[in-house]
């Protein structure tokens, strides 16, 4: 079955029409590139998906269960994690600090536990501790652990961002154009480290601008030209799609 | 060893040195100067907890202060109620108020919220000020009982002073444990950025409302302290100006920081006592204080990022942390 | 035609009229720069009050004509917005990416810094001339309290002349706006700050042109109703200023002509409050109105809208 069910989404905004009747489905174990031009309707769908933007119609459904108009942490509770493409760390928090929010939304600490100290809350505490230093070793980045999320360096960031999105415990995860501001050997890196999570059998959605780590790492790619899906199949056959090429490569040559 | 030092210095100095340096003195003046203190103390530490930590810009906070006066001048004026009952309804009264408004204000963003707060602060002052039958308005309440808690005699200074000592440490309790715990790194993660903290599953307006609550909680126990000591209520000493005061005291104290908090609360409130000598320079000494700290110390005398650290080292898992959990701990 | 009742039911709207005026003088400057820099000054009350202390001062030592008072006025409302925006704005619009310039931290450090600087010029004038209402002298005061009758009713000469200064005000900054390059440039820099900048417009003198001519007028407001009110006092800022800047919620944020109209409503509005309610309770409606829209109307009455929730 399928873990994630896009059902005919559209979203206007105004006059534009940014996500124009998409369909498409994630199979759990499955890791899907989601491509497309600038302004292909990439990031609208993407925050359909996360609960940031209602459809204007349609439907998205996690696990068999309808999530469109869920607030965006009951979506990330039902089990999506996302990142940001535009990196929004906290700050002023450390890097532990920053994890731990993940942790944390996933295990309801509520304020009178936290001042009693009873025992759940101790249990739970013990349990985010646990959540967020296997986030970070997941991630390569214990020994950053007590740095401000300010003062890392900014390859590790986008580290930072994944470990908190893992820490939240997703079924799904979400990666919202992970490769931007990479340089390639950042980039090769970041796409063995993808890989790796896909391989301990997470379900990952990749949305990218770029080809080239889509195409490396991904299963099945889907294709959005000016707010449709123009295609949905494996790299290799995405690859020799003339409408693809003429979308996408058109629009390139033309920036 | 020293995450245990610090605060048992605090409480050393608290319970300790001060009352017994006060009554030395034997002056009433300085015991008041003491109770005022805590009691700004509390105030600035319940803000710390809105708006250091969770991040909300609160100028209405005095409003919470005042509801928590008027229950108790109220309650203990009319119905004749024990000290020992008026205090905690002032809290409940207040914090529900808190509620109330946090209710259809908290999906506002900042600055918004900041000026919605202000607006709904004015508008208690002006009914505190207009209800003239519940309120006696501009003549405020006087003759509200002092501090007789269910039978124990603690009207006299010293009494007072440990009972106001005692909810101010207990205040600090109260905010260091809920900022110093993974509750409060929610808090910080609503501070930072509320859009992104909602994504990693925080449900942003509940806990922006549970924080509101237990902040104007404080207020309103704050209030009721001061309307038991001072024995006279009256609606100009919760005004927008005051709520100015407290938001100062975090400021210059450092957004985010409990010491900050205390430290904050007793320059602003011992400074310009101190300068009673050159004239009433009260509100003038407070924001000249403030805007040279926002000029040249953004994060004030302890910020949260220097904070973070001394904090964490000084008082880390010293009220109850589990040593079993690695270096970070329970907090 | 009227019974006495109504006669006086209108005389009071006609009040409120006048005093929705007095909130539009004000909200003018305030929407202005909030409109440009999408910042709070909290100080914009105090500019108000400088205007009628300068004036009052003017009066006391100089006794000019008319035309003089007013245009020293405007002077000295020009020069402490620009002494203003140095001392509280100009230090939080260190970078200018557009991060910072669209963080809260920037937004909220400016609003605790307008706000710092307005509690210390309140104060140093409440030191200097004490805390008291300090008369107008009637040489000046009379002239705006001749009464003009209209019909059963009437007006006070000073109604008429606040009443023309809001539609001058007005008309000037309309002028401004869309005449002058200092006018393009304000309108460039309030719609993209970051874009403005790129295209080859001084931020920085734009803003401080901006402080000018908002600080100009609110300086102006102030002496003019000093002069109807016949008294004024350090504190006189603050009232109007949180209606100024109800009006301007009210009216969309950056919208001049919401704000003017929102102001006169408001005026209205608390005439009608008085009426029912007494003095006391009509300071509430401002209140009401400002929670009211921010809850219900977050892009305000009249906004093209400015995200707010």
């Amino acid at each position: 079955m399928a873990l994630l069910e896009i059902d005919r989404v559209t979203r206007r905004f105004g006059g534009l029409v940014a996500v124009d009747d998409v369909s498409g489905a994630i199979a759990e174990g499955e890791l899907v590139g989601l491509i497309g031009p600038n302004g292909a309707g990439k990031t609208t769908l993407f925050n359909v998906i996360c609960g940031f933007t209602p459809p204007s119609s349609g439907e998205v459904r996690f696990a068999g269960e309808p999530i469109t108009g869920l607030k965006p942490w009951r979506i990330c509770r039902r089990g999506i994690g996302r990142t940001f493409q535009n990196l929004r760390l906290f700050p002023n928090m450390t890097v532990f600090d920053n994890v731990s929010v993940g942790a944390i939304g996933r295990l309801r600490l509520g304020p009178f536990e936290s001042l009693l100290r009873t025992r759940t809350a101790r249990d739970r505490a013990a349990e985010v501790s646990e959540r967020t230093w296997r986030a970070l070793e997941r991630t390569g980045l214990a020994a950053y652990a007590h740095l401000l999320a300010a003062d890392l360096p900014y390859g590790r960031r986008k580290y930072l961002e994944i470990a908190r999105a893992l820490a939240t415990g997703p079924r799904l995860l979400v990666l919202d154009e992970p490769a931007a501001g990479l340089n390639d050997t950042e980039t090769a890196e970041l796409a063995r480290f993808i890989r790796s999570l896909h391989a301990e059998g997470l379900t990952i959605l990749l949305v990218e601008h770029d080809m080239s780590l889509v195409m490396g790492i991904c299963q099945r790619v889907m294709v959005l030209a000016s707010g449709r899906k123009i295609a949905d199949a494996p790299p290799e056959v995405v690859q020799q799609d003339p409408l693809v090429l003429e979308a996408y490569l058109g629009t390139e040559e033309a920036a | 060893m020293r995450t245990v030092l610090a605060p048992l210095a605090v409480f050393a100095v608290l319970f300790g040195a001060l009352p017994a340096g006060l009554s030395a003195a034997g002056s009433g003046y300085l015991f008041r100067l003491a109770d005022v203190t805590l009691i700004f103390c509390i105030l600035a530490l319940s803000m710390q907890l809105i708006t250091g930590v969770a991040g909300l810009l609160t100028l209405g906070h005095a409003a919470f202060y005042g509801i928590g006066a008027y229950t108790a001048a109220i309650l203990s004026t009319r119905v004749g109620l024990d000290a020992g009952l008026t205090i905690p309804a002032s809290g409940l009264v207040s914090a529900l108020f808190g509620v109330l408004i946090a209710l259809p204000t908290m999906r506002l963003v900042s600055i918004y919220f900041a000026v919605a707060t202000l607006g709904l602060g004015e508008m208690i002052y002006v009914t505190l000020l207009n209800w003239v039958s519940f309120t006696r308005g501009p003549l405020g309440i006087g003759d509200i009982p002092p501090l007789r808690p269910f039978g124990f005699d603690l009207s006299s200074p010293l009494g007072t002073y440990f009972l106001v000592a005692a909810l101010a440490a207990l205040a600090l309790v109260v905010v260091h444990r809920l900022a110093h715990s993974y509750y409060g790194n929610a808090l910080r993660a609503l501070r930072e950025d509320d859009q992104c903290a909602e994504a990693m599953g925080l449900p942003v307006v509940r806990l922006k409302i549970e924080v509101f609550a237990i902040a104007t909680f404080l207020a309103g126990i704050a209030g009721a302290l001061w309307a038991h000591t001072t024995g006279y209520v009256n609606p100009a000493d919760f005004r927008f100006a005051e709520s100015i005061l407290i938001l100062a005291m975090v400021v210059v104290g450092g957004l985010g920081s409990i010491p900050g908090a205390i430290v904050g609360a007793a320059l602003l409130i011992l400074l310009p006592e101190a300068l009673r000598a050159i004239g009433e320079v009260r509100i003038l000494a407070v924001g000249l204080i403030m805007f040279l700290c926002i000029l040249f110390l953004p994060k004030g005398l302890f910020g949260e990022v220097a904070a973070l650290d001394l904090v964490r080292r000084q008082f880390g898992a010293a009220w109850g942390g589990s040593p079993a959990v690695r270096p970070l701990g329970w907090r | 035609m009227f019974d006495r009742f109504d006669i006086f039911f209108v005389q009071q709207l006609i009040n409120g009229f006048s005093v929705g005026l007095v909130y539009a003088l004000v909200a003018i400057g305030f929407t202005l720069i909030f409109g440009v820099l999408n910042v709070v000054n909290f100080a914009h009350g105090e500019i108000y009050m400088i205007g009628a202390y300068a004036g009052l001062l003017a009066i006391v030592f100089l006794a000019p004509p008319w035309v003089a008072l007013l245009l020293l006025v405007l002077a000295a409302g020009i020069v402490s917005g620009v002494a203003l925006e140095r001392a509280a704005f100009k230090p939080f619009r260190r970078f200018r990416d557009e991060a910072s310039l669209k963080s809260k931290a920037m937004r909220e450090s400016t609003l605790l810094s307008s706000l710092a600087v307005s509690i210390v010029v309140r104060e140093s004038v409440e030191k200097i001339f004490g805390a008291d209402m300090q008369a107008i002298p009637r040489a000046y005061a009379d002239a705006m309290q001749e009464p003009i009758s209209l019909g059963e009713l009437a007006v006070a000469s000073g109604q008429i002349a606040i009443l023309a200064a809001a539609i001058l005000m007005f008309a000037a900054l309309q002028w401004i706006l869309t005449r002058t390059d200092i006018g393009l440039s304000i309108r460039a820099v309030a719609a993209n700050p970051l874009g403005a900048q790129y295209v080859g417009v001084n931020v920085d003198r734009t803003v401080i042109a901006t402080f000018a001519i908002g600080s100009g007028m609110g300086a102006v407001a102030g002496i003019l109703i000093g002069l109807y009110q016949g008294t004024i006092f350090p504190a006189m800022g603050f009232a109007p200023g949180v209606k100024a800047f109800v009006a301007m919620v009210m009216g969309g944020l950056n919208s001049i002509p919401g704000a003017v109209i929102c102001a006169i409503v408001l005026g209205l509005a608390e005439a009608v409050a008085t009426e029912f309610f007494g003095q006391g309770w009509a300071d509430l409606v401002a209140y009401v109105f400002l929670v009211l829209t921010l809850v219900f109307f977050p892009t305000g009455l009249f906004g093209a809208g400015r995200e707010r929730v």
